[in-house]
């Protein structure tokens, strides 16, 4: 029989565990002092000791892949002149019989001569003798009830005793080691989920602040300093504090006050709101803020709180611009239509009367009556075609706006209405409403024109009225009806669309809108713009 | 037909094609008829030539249109005016009315409706 070598001190089992057991508290405490990235020669000393201690020729740990299909060397030791394994090995093909006994059984395989071998781990003994190993101890290292990793023992020369009492605390030693890589795997994916986060927030330009009002503290970070224009000289104390109070604008420093209060006192947990801020340097910026209580105390009033803050001028400035360029769009589309009904009313509809006083006297005149008939034929169609083309041009635009001013184009609006729906229509107009701006009278004229479709499209309505009123330095239409009304929340795509058109046309002219309805309660459109003079 | 002869009407309408018709519709009833194409030009004719009825379109001047009948109404009380429009709302109308018209005529019905409205206006005692 071949001569086994030995571990250290066999005859000294005692000796020879106390070294191993020392081997393993050192280890564990040169993990725990290892920092992340210095790991890994730690964990290469320990399997050098390791194969030290059992004479190994090569000591080595290796990963499993999820799948438990193949094995991948992360750190080996090696005796001089050993040649390291291959770094990926397909295990399961490879070495059928180790792998089902280390990743089913989740035993370790112990072999001391090939002698030892099973006839079933006949492709073991092939490899075996190819590579060639000649003994050989590998431990299955489970973590949450998966083997994630083998501790891998073997000699390539001569054969090795494995004895059983180191086993288990090899395996103890296994699990050390994959624990420490674990910890470093997660340290590391947390590294770059701050770094993602970190490179996030200045992408999108979050500054952050805690405040602890308990111990008078404030941390801002560089960002914060650099968009609110903190003065170098505010520290950590509560002068930070007090300079973002003093440079918010005044005009909007109550409201933002108010709801920081209201954050302080409990009344919300969360706060997100716009504002303006006086920066000392690049002068009034827009500011999105978003802050929450960390703490309360037993009152419920707040201990620490934190935020973000984005400028958000440039979106602003964006939003101003998408808004001129509404605003101009409406009244390109508007002047366009304007014209085109200028021309039907000067041009064409001048010449259908003209025709119609010609063809009149020519009527008169007639040596006939058969011809004086046929004249009256044609002076008819030419006022059915007038007609045709008065309506035409005021579905493009209602001049009468511009001739007579919005009262009486409200009033002509409702009379069509009227003409076209049996509805009982009621038109009260304050006769001071005629001093309005173009814009704005077009404005409210189009918001009537739309409610009232909708009246005859949706509302099955028995009566409505429309209302116009100075109000607030500025004018209030309202138009109301007594139809089946709907849920705000469920309306019709076509419907939705006018609303959205009257909402911007609204907005465009720095109005408000507001729409009531409920089903069966009716509904009431009222639009107020300010009545500023003079003509865009 | 006109039981009185009326020496002078005062035509006033931007439009020329259409003003020319009416004047051709008019000549054959009145003795003379003066166009105007605008504001101005009406007020200072109704002023100097002293008509006995002025035809006016309401969009004489674009914008503020019932200005200028007021102004008229203010300046030369015992004027007749007879306004035209294209605008067949009776909201139209009842502006012109109240504004101080006299008479209201459709653009496209001037053909049947206007010598009937200046005889009835000068029939009627301001």
């Amino acid at each position: 029989m071949t001569t086994l070598d030995q571990p250290r001190c066999p005859a000294e089992p005692f000796g020879s565990r106390l070294e191993f057991e020392t081997l393993l508290s050192n280890t564990s405490a040169a993990l725990l002092a290892a920092l992340s990235d210095q790991l890994e020669p730690v964990i290469e000393q320990t399997l050098d000791s390791v194969r030290q201690f059992f004479r190994a020729d090569r000591c080595a740990l290796l990963s499993v892949s999820p799948d438990q299909q193949a094995v991948h060397v992360l750190l080996g030791a090696y005796a001089e002149g050993i040649p390291p394994v291959p770094r990926d090995l397909n295990l399961v093909p490879a070495f059928p019989w180790s792998s089902r006994r280390l990743l089913v059984e989740r035993g370790p395989v112990r072999i001391e001569t090939l002698a030892d071998l099973p006839p079933e781990a006949a492709a073991e003994r092939e490899m075996w003798l190819q590579m060639p190993i000649r003994s050989a101890l590998s431990l299955p290292i489970a973590s949450q009830g998966v083997i994630t990793h083998l501790i891998v023992l073997n000699t390539v020369h001569r054969e090795n005793r494995w004895p059983d009492d180191f086993v288990p605390r090899l395996q103890v030693l296994g699990e050390l080691l994959a624990a420490a890589l674990m910890r470093q795997k997660m340290f590391t994916g947390m590294q770059e989920a701050e770094e993602r986060l970190d490179s996030g927030a200045e992408l999108a330009g979050l500054a952050f602040y805690v405040v602890n009002f308990l111990t008078q503290t404030t941390f801002v970070d560089d960002r914060f300093r650099e968009v609110c224009g903190v003065p170098a000289e505010c520290e950590s104390g509560l002068g930070v504090l007090a300079f973002w109070m003093e440079q918010l604008h005044p005009d909007d420093r109550p409201r933002v006050l108010q709801m920081r209060d209201q954050l302080h006192d409990g009344q919300v947990e969360r706060v997100a709101l716009e504002y303006r801020f006086l920066h000392p340097v690049k002068g009034e910026r827009w500011i999105h803020h978003s802050a929450r209580v960390a703490e309360r105390d037993a009152d419920r009033r707040a201990i620490r709180t934190f935020g973000v803050l984005r400028d958000i001028t440039d979106r602003k400035l964006a939003d101003a611009e998408l808004g001129q360029l509404g605003r101009r769009l409406i009244a390109a589309h508007e002047a366009e239509r304007a014209l085109l009904a200028r021309e039907l009313h000067d041009d064409v509809t001048q010449r259908l009367a003209v025709l119609a006083i010609d063809v009149g006297r020519a009527e008169a005149a007639a040596p006939h009556p058969a011809d004086a008939t046929a004249m009256r034929e044609i002076r008819h169609g030419l006022i059915r075609l007038s007609e045709d083309v008065h309506a035409l041009a005021y579905q493009l635009h209602p001049s009468v706006l511009e001739e007579l001013g919005l009262a009486e184009a409200l009033r002509a609006e409702c009379e069509r209405v009227g003409r076209r729906d049996p509805l009982a229509l009621t038109v009260d107009i304050d006769p001071v409403s005629t001093d309005l701006n173009r814009e704005a009278a077009l404005c409210l004229f189009r918001v009537a024109q739309e409610a009232l479709s909708n009246v005859s499209h949706h509302a099955r309505a028995r009566s409505a009225s429309v209302t116009l009123r100075p109000m607030s330095g500025g004018w209030l239409l309202a138009v109301r009806d007594d139809g089946v009304g709907f849920a705000l929340d469920q309306r019709t795509p076509a419907r939705t669309l006018g609303l959205t058109s009257m909402r911007e046309r609204v907005r465009l002219v720095n109005g408000s809108l507001d729409i009531e309805s409920a089903p069966g309660q009716g509904t009431t459109v009222v639009a107020w713009v300010p009545g500023t003079e003079g003509t865009p | 037909m006109i039981n009185r002869p009326v020496s002078c009407v005062l035509l006033a309408d931007r439009h020329h094609g259409l003003a020319e018709g009416i004047r051709g519709l008019l000549e054959s009833a009145f003795g003379s008829v003066i166009m105007v194409a605008d504001e101005a030009s009406l007020l200072e004719g109704a002023a100097r030539l002293q008509p006995d009825v002025a035809v006016v379109d309401l969009s004489l001047a674009r914008g503020r249109s019932l200005d200028w009948l007021q102004t008229v109404r203010a300046r030369c009380p015992g004027l007749k005016v007879v306004v035209l429009s294209v605008h067949d709302e009776e909201s139209v109308r009842r502006a012109a009315m109240d504004a101080g018209a006299d008479a209201f005529v459709l653009k496209r019905a001037i053909a049947t409706d206007l010598l009937p409205a200046i005889e009835a206006v000068q029939g009627s005692e301001t």
